[in-house]
């Protein structure tokens, strides 16, 4: 309990706008007539990492699905609420969503490389981008995949298909690929559920390095990993927000007894 | 289950799927079977008989078929009409020899005579000889030629001449006439030196008859080869029979254009077809609202693969060639009416009405393909900023490019061998000029072709009765199987490749 106090991370109620990447206010999500989430209201501070806790299928990947507007791809989706991303309102209609995706970046569940090579599998958002010449590209792309932690295994066949990599390199490929747009938020759907444990260290120190100008937010059902990784954790319970504070306020005294049930691993 | 059923279900439930496979394949191979000994035929060297009946007022040569049988077919020629006739009768073991010295001899229209004996330039026949002396009507004939084309550009001038009003007596009138007299007589020395090469050929009734070697073509001596030399022959024949002209007139020729002709419209075809159908798919796959009028389109195009081809053929002659292309003549090619340009049956309007033939297979085709790419790729990439046209083009479609190439190896399939809907759109049984030549704009879209599908047809219903039709019918047949054949596995191995690169991914 030593790092509680040496902890320098501000309350949430105390953070200053400049703190806040992203702020959701009464967010209610609909599949056709099914709620998913209702009336969902927090910020989420800026160069932080949060976790997303709770069960399965209690909106956490359609929350964050909600930030960079993924949800839209759903026909039947409907939503109420804002979101507000730096001040804007990513609901707005001057909103490109394009656009609003190469700054919030993310990273799905399973790993979904593109069927090219490894080097274009990093340059594809790039290239969408076009006026980039080559020798920016190709240095963009070691950039990215060294903060990936990656580039020491691929840098010899860089131009040898994706596939060939391992569960653990194609998820820490899927980072790169997201980061080499530089986003301001990055998204992460359970990054490490199907990695070893090297594997996930791996990830967990990459997050570590990234939250220094990146905004970090991520889903996990492993406790410890949200415990010891992130500042803030949000426990959602069937569409709601039920707890979001201080990592260690959460893990440590939980407010609410369905919080402390499920870390404590009595349901869920 | 098993164990619980008796002995027969058990014994059923094994072989008759394995019988119904075994027959399958026995029938696919006996035709395949049919078609190649069938068409080899038409290639190979047949014995030349002599032949004594009672009907012949002497001795004649004749190829023989079916001997052995209470009739039999012969082709015997006539030396007196110098033709090939047919007839059928019984014949005994003692009315038929075989001579080593029968000579055939193809002549340059395609006419064969068979002879017994045969000198040049009064010696007997030796294949060296024979070779001095195509060797050197070769030359004479390039000679000419040669001369030919000094003589073509005077003439020219000397008509512009004319027309520009110079009189005949003007100096340069008779100096372009003196050259092109001493040209011309150069030329028809050429020619009287060329036609002393000559050769006497002696037929079956003694009599003997003076042949200019410039109108021989080839020479054999079916009876006194060897099996190598008739192996070699017989290549010599298939060589030609693919790359020669057709000559309608003679029966017996080569079938290029027919080949040319079909490889086109295939190749037309699919540049029509891939684009639209491919398109169609995406849109209805990719972007189409999921209500009742898309699945309404969808039912529609399915049912389209169903139509007799014939029904198209008709649609194309009325829609295309009476609709479209009369309009385009009025529009474009006014100066050449009454005599129409795009509103008569072309190569274009073929390979249009096939397009349209072929759609929906590579709209479902497509479809498919589409289907079975994965819905995170789409994410991903619409995740890195991607709009919905740039995920598809650079994700989705590669990904998809094996089932689009099913879609062409099929539509492929089905237009090389629909024969129905093209005799009405613009295939022939004989077309004087190919569709593709050296005379601006190179590719002539408006003319008709010939196609081995159609020559096929025609050669079942209204050939002459030579002693090839058949085998020549059947040589055609095993050609188309061989044209479809070779386009198929070219996309399948392209397919292989694709389906190879990407499969991992999905």
């Amino acid at each position: 309990m030593v790092k509680l106090f040496k902890s320098t991370k501000p309350a949430l109620k105390k953070l200053t706008a400049e703190d806040i990447s992203v702020e959701i206010s009464d967010l209610s999500v609909y599949f056709g007539k099914k709620s998913v989430l209702r009336d969902i209201s927090m910020v989420i501070p800026k160069h932080r990492i949060t976790s997303f806790i709770g069960q399965s299928g209690c909106g956490k990947t359609t929350l964050i699905s909600s930030m960079n507007r993924m949800n839209d791809l759903n026909k039947n989706h409907r939503c109420t609420g804002s979101i507000t991303i730096d001040g804007q309102n990513i609901h707005s209609k001057k909103i490109n969503v394009a656009k609003l995706r190469t700054q919030v970046g993310m990273v799905f569940q399973a790993p979904n490389p593109f069927p090219m090579s490894i080097y274009d599998n990093v340059a594809f958002g790039l290239r969408l981008q076009k006026q980039i010449p080559r020798r920016q590209l190709d240095e963009a792309v070691e950039r990215a995949l060294k903060n990936a932690v990656l580039w020491d295994e691929v840098k010899d066949q860089l131009f040898a298909s994706a596939s060939i990599l391992s569960g653990g390199q194609q998820q820490r490929l899927m980072i790169a690929r997201a980061l080499a747009l530089k986003p301001k938020i990055l998204l992460l759907d359970e990054p490490t559920s199907a990695l070893d444990p090297l594997a996930t260290l791996h990830i967990e120190e990459l997050m570590q390095t990234l939250k220094k100008n990146t905004t970090i937010v991520m889903i996990t059902h492993n406790m410890q990993q949200a415990a010891r990784l992130s500042d803030y954790t949000a426990f959602f319970h069937q569409g709601e927000l039920v707890e979001y504070a201080d990592s260690d306020k959460l893990f440590t005294q939980p407010k609410h007894k369905q919080t402390e049930d499920y870390i404590t691993g009595r349901y869920g | 289950m098993i164990m619980s059923m008796s002995w027969f279900k058990r014994f059923c439930a094994v072989n008759i799927p394995l019988v119904a496979t075994a027959l399958l394949t026995l029938s696919l191979l006996s035709i395949l079977l049919l078609v190649i000994s069938k068409g080899m035929t038409h290639f190979s060297v047949k014995p030349i008989y002599q032949v004594s009946h009672s009907s012949f007022a002497s001795p004649v040569l004749g190829m023989v078929q079916n001997y052995g049988a209470k009739e039999t077919d012969i082709f015997w020629f006539d030396p007196i009409a110098k033709e090939l006739q047919s007839s059928r009768m019984a014949l005994s073991e003692q009315q038929i020899t075989l001579h080593q010295q029968t000579f055939v001899i193809k002549t340059r229209t395609g006419k064969l005579l068979f002879a017994q004996g045969l000198m040049l330039d009064d010696a007997p026949f030796s294949k060296e000889a024979w070779q001095r002396l195509l060797d050197e009507n070769n030359a004479f004939t390039k000679q000419i030629e040669q001369l030919n084309s000094k003589i073509y550009p005077l003439e020219l001038r000397f008509a512009q001449y004319s027309e520009r009003n110079i009189p005949l007596s003007a100096p340069v009138f008779a100096r372009l006439q003196a050259e092109l007299e001493t040209l011309h007589e150069q030329k028809r020395h050429l020619q009287k030196k060329q036609q002393q090469n000559r050769t006497v050929i002696q037929f079956s009734d003694g009599a003997t008859a003076d042949f200019p070697v410039s109108k021989i073509a080839l020479i054999w001596q079916p009876n006194a080869m060897s099996f190598g030399e008739k192996m070699w022959f017989s290549m010599g024949e298939f060589w030609r029979f693919i790359t020669s002209d057709h000559q309608a007139v003679s029966g017996s020729a080569g079938i290029f254009p027919a080949l040319f002709g079909t490889v086109l419209m295939v190749f037309l075809m699919t540049v029509f077809v891939m684009p639209i159908g491919v398109l169609t798919a995406i849109y209805l796959h990719e972007y189409a609202p999921d209500n009742h009028f898309v699945s309404g389109i969808r039912v529609i195009i399915i049912n389209l693969a169903g139509i007799p081809s014939i029904v198209y053929g008709v649609f194309g002659l009325g829609l295309f060639i009476m609709g479209l292309g009369t309009q385009i003549d009025q529009i474009f090619y006014a100066q050449n009416l009454p005599s129409p340009t795009f509103g008569t049956p072309g190569i274009l309007w073929a390979s249009i009405t096939m397009a349209l033939l072929t759609l929906p297979t590579v709209i479902v085709a497509t479809e498919e393909g589409l289907q079975q790419v994965p819905q995170t790729l789409r994410n991903g990439a619409l995740a890195l900023g991607a709009t919905k046209y740039e995920a598809i083009r650079f994700n989705v479609l590669p990904m998809a490019s094996p089932n689009i190439l099913t879609g062409a190896i099929l539509s492929i399939a089905r237009a090389a061998s629909e024969v129905a809907p093209l005799l009405l759109v613009g295939a022939v049984i004989y077309a004087p000029t190919l569709p593709v030549d050296d005379i601006f704009p190179y590719l002539h879209l408006e003319r008709q072709f010939m196609h081995l599908g159609v020559l096929i047809f025609d050669s079942v219903f209204h050939s002459a009765n030579t002693f090839d039709s058949q085998s020549m019918m059947f040589a055609i047949c095993l050609l188309l199987i061989i044209v479809v054949l070779s386009l198929n596995v070219l996309a399948a191995i392209l397919r292989a490749k694709l389906r190879r690169r990407y499969e991992r991914y999905s």
